[in-house]
């Protein structure tokens, strides 16, 4: 038997008396705005009942890409990546496709995590924590988060984030980053974590795929340059 | 606390919405529910509340104002 969480019984509970509200007021008493009244309460109760019971919390999401920052220098650093980082989503996710050799001149298809090796070319290809940035084809902007969005209200990452396309240049300006900056490998392969961020977030946004060119820091401001190609 | 906030101003916002139209004399159903939709989906877009699943209620909501809307549109043309 389902169990039903405190919230969603306590949201079930108000559209029920929405629900008697308005047949009492519609059928017996005959009065629109009340009826109305009752239509609205259960509006409202089932509004309770559709919000999500966790969010997680900025604090754990930050903790996890720190983490995953970490794991994922270390791991370039051992494997020598001398390649530049492909961002880019399949079948609605966001996924970072890493050429261990070279700078790819071509951009594989797809890529099943791990280490593979697509025409001849090593990829290290991973699937970065970031929930909510799921792009599904088809479906309007409304889906896709922006870069602001997640990295100054969700993770509190920084204090603001933009980002401007000139042609086939992404420039993203992440001002004060309050997420570690890599001095390894990662700088020069995927860029620092609020780099490899902005460029998952600017791909499932302009729903096309990026290269990492070169990241730096200016005047309390990180700025990452992605280079956009087609498949 | 998105979430929060839109979930406490949507029932405020009908509670006034009702008084208000109310006190005006309104006695229509249709026009009440009309300006229920619309302060919903002005407050979602505004606040934009997380959501478990697609918005089931704003659907519901909307096919219901569609509901009314084709209601009144045949009974101007037929009257």
């Amino acid at each position: 038997m389902m169990m039903l969480s405190i919230k969603d019984a306590v949201g079930l509970g108000i559209a029920i008396a929405g629900l008697l509200l308005f047949l009492t007021s519609f059928l017996i008493v005959q009065s629109q705005p009340l009826a109305a009244m009752g239509i609205g309460v259960i509006v409202s109760g089932l509004s309770v009942v559709l919000t999500p019971l966790h969010v997680a919390p900025k604090r754990a999401l930050r903790e996890s890409l720190v983490v995953f920052s970490k794991n994922l220098d270390a791991i370039l650093e051992s494997l020598n990546v001398k390649g530049k980082a492909i961002y880019t989503w399949i079948n609605g996710k966001p996924l970072l496709m890493i050429p261990l050799r070279s700078r790819s001149v071509s951009i594989p298809p797809s890529c099943n995590l791990g280490l593979e090796v697509i025409g001849g070319e090593p990829y290290l290809c991973l699937e970065p924590p970031l929930p909510g940035a799921e792009v599904s084809e088809g479906k309007t902007d409304e889906h896709a988060l922006t870069l602001s969005e997640y990295l100054v209200e969700r993770i509190s990452a920084a204090a603001s984030a933009s980002y401007t396309r000139s042609g086939n240049i992404v420039v993203a300006t992440i001002s004060y980053p309050k997420l570690p900056l890599s001095p390894g490998r990662m700088s020069v392969a995927t860029g620092s974590l609020p780099s490899l961020l902005a460029g998952i977030l600017i791909s499932s946004e302009i729903r096309e795929t990026l290269v990492f060119l070169e990241e730096r820091f200016d005047n309390n401001s990180l700025i990452a340059t992605f280079e956009v190609i087609s498949k | 606390m998105r979430a929060l906030l839109f979930n406490a101003i949507l029932p405020l916002g009908y509670g006034l919405i009702v008084m208000g139209l109310g006190f005006l004399g309104e006695s229509r159903l249709d026009v009440y529910l009309s300006i229920l939709t619309l302060w919903y989906f002005v407050l979602y877009l505004i606040i934009r509340p997380p959501r478990r699943t697609y918005d089931l209620l704003g659907l519901g909501l909307l096919a219901m104002f569609f509901y009314f809307v084709t209601l009144r549109i045949l009974s101007i043309i037929f009257t």
